[in-house]
Formats: structure tokens, sequence, C-alpha cells
């Protein structure tokens, strides 16, 4: 399927996917996907920085390569690996065989068939009708040099293997970043990227994303649990939560099968909402009812 | 593309520029590319389309915004634009007032650097004798020269630091685990045989964060302490600075600076609750909250420098303390007032510091400093004898 072409074409294409776009974070995605530039998401863990990808992959039909970062990544696992063992047998086999011609054996060592092809570049090979979509998530975990390694990628959507040569990508795929700010991404890259901020969902945001999850939800509850988390994520935590626990949530009381929120259940289920003991610590049974009377007196209708 | 328009885009990104937010200039090259795509009229698209190319940080977002608001406001350039492109202009928004920050990239002057004079006393009869009882000297009680003389010494103190083994793999010389690939592209070169070479695990510094306590009580070692701080940022990556009064800052960046003197005056000026009062609860509570996460990864050792006389609420400092230490791995207490010999942790903040710290040290003269060096070296050596058992195992 195409890209879109306009903002409100963008925000209709999410929505049918499943995902609430607001209009800041379509206008983002536009500009990178029309000027083939990569988009950097940053926002606390759970707020759909991931997802966002996803959706758009499935929407526009096309594959997602998703490469996940974490401490010591390096081109190896990231780029692309000799498969050694493969190797070796091959030359056991050659000499078992007999053949001495060393200069043919060494070009043939080299080829694609020995080549493991891990997920960055595999975005850039891809042999599918339309550019894949590449993921690279959670790149606050990954080093500095693994940041510098990515530069030049994101620059050209080339890579030199040595033994090899250049491979650049004939379609540059649509390439998405995120991070959950654990620490400060280098200036260098961010500067490649177009950049949004995806923050907590407001009420009428929130609201929209639940109805079109749960479209079996009483709207009373729905009411309540939006206004309840809504002013939870207001009181100072260590960890507020995301949408994802938002869902969650929604889906357990479903699954419990409650009529309406109260109290009692609340305690029960806040592990679902709260993933930090300090947090959880804070809300015992009086400080659940208090702010669950709060959230009900300042909701919005539903 | 516009020519008004342009101007008023290339003068906006001064603006912006000049308030502090950085932006390189192949940042902006894709604003032309990118009008065609937005709808012009439409303010928020215009604004959220110049956000998502120029801003990313989330801390600028708020200086953004109100320099949008006030620069598409001010010179009424928006409804210029606009009726170049349409018969009806827009109605512009009520002004606002503009914050300090904005104000001196609106004015036409540029700011002056200011230059710095200093006075080089270079004593060359300087006897052994003398070297020591700097050394032994208390910093409070330091004449001007003998701070001088101190700042001199600082340079000097050892401040070689062992880093920690890594996950990475980086080539060695000497016979460790092989590395297939380096191996076999040597092979390649060569004619015969199968040579070998070698890789070992890379060695990294282990994060180590200092908050340092500027209040009033702390004053007379203040500017000390910034100096070695300094020093400990030169020799040594991966250090985070944060100074505390009745708030905290992240001075991390300024301290890197070249000269010593420009970043401690760079810092004097931007800090600005010197000598204030000092609540440890509440900027503990900040630094957990927005910054522990960051910067306290893996085996961060964590330097705290205060005296313990805590003004704010004593409950607040040991919850605080207690997710403090579960954040890091190693968390020291440099206390100047155990330069007096009977000193005990009576007040409330002392004894609660004391109580949640894996060491307490003195730091009111050279020599504790060059001893609080050492264990710092000492402390991260044998961390380092573990983790390569540990590490032999795996590999």
């Amino acid at each position: 399927m195409e890209i879109p072409h306009s903002i409100d074409a963008v925000i209709d294409l999410m929505q049918e996917g499943g995902y609430i776009a607001p209009r800041p974070l379509a206008t983002s995605l536009l500009l990178a996907m029309r000027l083939k530039r990569p988009l950097f998401l940053e926002g606390e863990p759970g707020v759909g920085k991931t997802e966002i990808a996803k959706v758009l992959a499935r929407m526009l039909n096309r594959p997602l390569i998703r490469l996940q970062c974490y401490e010591g990544l390096d081109q190896a696992s990231a780029l692309y690996e000799w498969n050694y063992p493969r190797q070796m047998l091959e030359i056991r086999l050659a000499e078992a065989a007999g053949k001495t011609d060393k200069a043919q054996l060494a070009s043939d060592i080299f080829t694609e068939r020995f080549l493991i092809k891990r997920p960055l570049l595999q975005a850039l090979q891809s042999n599918s009708e339309q550019p894949p979509i590449l993921l690279i998530d959670e790149l606050d975990r990954a080093d500095e040099p693994f940041e510098a390694f990515l530069l030049e990628l994101l620059e050209e959507y080339q890579v030199s293997i040595p033994e090899f040569g250049t491979i650049k990508a004939t379609r540059p795929p649509i390439v998405i970043l995120t991070s959950n700010r654990t620490r400060e991404v280098h200036d260098a890259l961010k500067r490649r990227c177009f950049y949004h901020w995806v923050d907590f969902p407001d009420r009428v945001q929130e609201l929209a994303i639940l109805r079109m999850k749960f479209p079996d939800m009483e709207n009373a509850l729905l009411a309540d649990v939006i206004a309840f988390v809504q002013h939870l994520r207001g009181q100072d935590l260590f960890k507020s939560p995301g949408i994802a626990e938002t869902l969650d949530w929604a889906n357990a009381l479903l699954a419990m099968g409650c009529p309406d929120l109260a109290p009692s259940i609340i305690e029960d289920t806040l592990g679902i909402l709260l993933k930090y003991r300090d947090d959880l610590a804070r809300f015992r049974h009086q400080e659940i009812q208090t702010l669950l009377a709060e959230a009900k007196a300042g909701k919005i209708r539903a | 593309m516009n020519p008004t328009l342009n101007e008023r885009l290339i003068d906006f990104i001064h603006l912006l520029r000049g308030a502090g937010i950085k932006i390189s200039a192949h940042r902006a090259l894709p604003i032309a590319q990118t009008l065609p795509l937005i709808s012009i009229t439409q303010r928020e698209d215009f604004y959220w389309m110049l956000h998502s190319l120029l801003v990313s940080n989330p801390n600028d977002h708020l200086l953004f915004d109100e320099a949008f608001h006030l620069f598409w406001q001010k010179r009424n350039s928006f409804d210029q634009i606009l009726s170049l492109l349409l018969p009806t202009a827009q109605i512009p928004q009520a002004a606002r007032p503009i914050s300090p920050r904005l104000l001196p990239a609106f004015s036409e002057e540029d700011t002056v650097k200011k230059e710095m004079e200093r006075e080089i006393e270079i004593d060359l009869a300087l006897a052994p004798s003398a070297e020591e009882i700097l050394h032994h000297t208390d910093f409070e009680k330091m004449s001007p020269q003998e701070v001088e003389e101190a700042k001199r010494a600082m340079a000097l103190l050892p401040y070689a630091f062992d880093p920690l083994l890594h996950r990475r793999w980086e080539s060695s010389v000497r016979r460790a685990a092989i590395d297939p690939r380096a191996s076999f592209r040597k092979a390649m070169r060569e004619a015969h045989g199968l040579p070998l070479c070698f890789r070992k695990r890379s060695l990294k510094h282990p994060p180590l964060v200092v908050l340092c306590d500027i209040s009033g009580s702390m004053s007379r070692y203040s500017r000390l302490a910034l100096h070695f701080l300094y020093f400990l940022s030169r020799h040594r990556r991966n250090v985070h600075t944060f100074l505390f009064g009745t708030k905290l800052s992240n001075v991390t960046r300024w301290l890197r600076d070249r000269d010593g003197d420009i970043a401690i005056d760079t810092i004097a000026t931007k800090v600005q609750d010197w000598s204030g009062g000092t609540r440890i609860g509440a900027n503990i509570q900040e630094f957990n909250r927005l910054w522990a996460r960051r910067v306290l990864s893996q085996k961060a050792t964590l330097l705290i420098l205060t005296d313990g006389l805590e003004r704010g609420d004593p409950n607040e400092l040991k919850r605080e303390l207690q997710r403090l230490k579960r954040s890091c791995h190693h968390l020291i207490w440099l206390n100047p007032l155990l330069r007096y010999g009977g000193y005990e942790a009576k007040a409330q903040g002392a004894a609660i510091l004391s109580h949640y710290a894996d060491e307490i040290r003195p730091v009111h003269n050279l020599q504790s400093l060059e001893q609080l060096l050492l264990a710092l070296r000492k402390e991260a050596s044998h961390d380092r004898r573990y983790s390569f058992l540990s590490s032999n195992l795996a590999a």
C-alpha cells in the first residue's frame, strides 16, 4: 500500500489499525515517511511507541523487521555474521575431496550462502514488493559505539562488508527508532531523525482508545477506569502507568466480570497498574478510596 | 519557497539557537521539502512540523512553544505570510509575557564574552615540608594563596582509575579468546595455515555520580570541591555531577569545559541557590525520580558530599536514601565534619546518612581526597577480579 499523502490520511490509517494517533504524532509520521528520514520516538515505557511501528507495518502491508537493542549489541548481532562452522566444514570437505585451488575456495567461502543476515542487513536487502519498516527498539539500551555505527547506516542506507563489497539499499526502509530515555541518545544520531516525544494520553484520547479496544465495556465502568488512571498519573509516582497498563487493567476487570469499580477491586488489581513496590506501598485501602472518590468527582462523561 | 518565509524561518531558527536549543544547519534543510506536505494555513500543523524537525529533547519543548507563539505573532509575520498566500488573514493571538530566557535572544546586541585574568604565582622554592603541610591543611583554614596552591596540587592527585570488564569484544594481542572472524580474514591474506587472532572483553568505567551539597553550611568547601570534581571529570569518563541546595542542578556538561576556572565560573552564574538552606531529602527525591534511572546504570558508585545537617523531614530523607541505596552499587558519604576528631553523627540527617551509607569518609584536606581516590580505585579493581572470574566461566 502506498504511503499516505496527508496528516488526516495518516490518522485514518492508524485508526483503522487500532491506534489512535494524535495530530502531532501523525505529522511527524507523515514527514518521516514522505521525506525518507528516520523517526525517533522517545517516551516513558508503556506509552505505545513500539505499537506505532507494528500498526504501521500491518496497515501499509509491509514486513516489519525488528532489532531489539541491548547493552553490548554489536555489528555481528545487528548487521551480519559469517557462518563460521559451515565455512570450516566446507574447507574440510574440499580438503577431503582433494580440491586444491585455494583462490577458488576462498572466493567460495565468502558468498551469500555463508552469510547470516541479521535485522539491519535484512532491512537493506529486503526482497518484498515494498520497502520494509525497520524498528530499532529501545536504542537507549545499546551503547555509544553502536550508535556511532548506526549513524552511517541511517545517513546513507548502506553498509560495507569487507569480504563482499558495499551493499546499498535500493529502496530505503522506513526506520523508526524508539527510546525509553534511560540515557541521552547522542545528538549526532538525533539530528538525522525527525523527533517526537510520545506522551501519556489525555482523557479524551484514552477514552477513545479504550472504547475502540473494548466496545463491550459499560460506559460507567469505562468512565471510572479512565478517571482513576488519569488521576493516578497526577500523583507523584516513581513510574506512572502507561496506556499498555491501562489496557491490561481494563482487560482484567472485564475478565473478572466487575460491574463497577470498587476500592476492594482496585486494591486487588493495583499491581497491574503500578510495578514498583514503593508506589504500591503508598496506596492502601484508605488512599485508594480517597483517590477513587476524587477521580469520580472530576470525571468526564463516557 | 517563498523568500519572505525563508527569511522568517531562518530568523526563527536563530532565535531558538539564541535561547539555547541546539540546532545544526543540517537539521533545518528538509524544511523546504516539508512545506508542500502540510497545509500551512493550519497553524497547528506548521507548529508540529517545525517541532519534529527542530526539537530533539523534551526539555526544549516549553521553550520552543513560547518562542513559536511569540515569533510568529510578534512581528505579525505569520499574518504577512498568510496575506501573501491567501486573501484573508488570521487573527493573531493575545500577547504573552516573554520568558527571561528568550529576552537576550530577541535583543540586537551580541553578548560579550568575559575575559579571565589570573595571577599565576610561581614559587620555585617550595620545600617538601611545605607541600606536606599543604596536604594536611584543612580547606577551611586556608589563606587565598594556599587555596590557589591547593588547586594546583589537586591537579596532581592520583586520578588513575581501573575500568571494569564489559560485554563487548575488542581485538587483543595476547592469547585470550579466539576471534573467528579476524582469524579467517587474516587467513585470506596469508598463504599457509590458519593464523589465530584473539579478542578480549573490553574495559569500561562504571558510572560515578556525585551529589554535592552547596548550601550555606557547606559554602567554604563548595568551591574547592568543585575544582576537585572538575579534575575528576577530566580524568575519568562516565562521571555525572549534581549540585543541590534548595534545588537539584545537573552540572556535568559545564564541568567538561577545557578550562577549570571557566567551568567553575559558568556554574557559579548558572546555579542560583548557593548558600541557601539544605533540604537533602527533597533533593534526593528529585534525583531518584528524574535522574537515578538514567545515570545509575550498572555498578555505579555514588558519592554524596554533605555535612548531614538536614532542614527537611527526616522520614523523607530515610525513604529516599533507601531507594537511592537500592539503585546504586556503592554509596559513599563524604563528610567534611569528620575533621573534628570526636565527631559523632548526632544530628538526625547525619544519623540517617551514616546508617545507609556503605562508607563514610572525610573530605576536609588534600590528603583525604587522595585517600578517597585510592579507595575508589581499589574498589574498582576488587570488582574486576570477580567479574573476570565469572566471564571466564561464561566464555
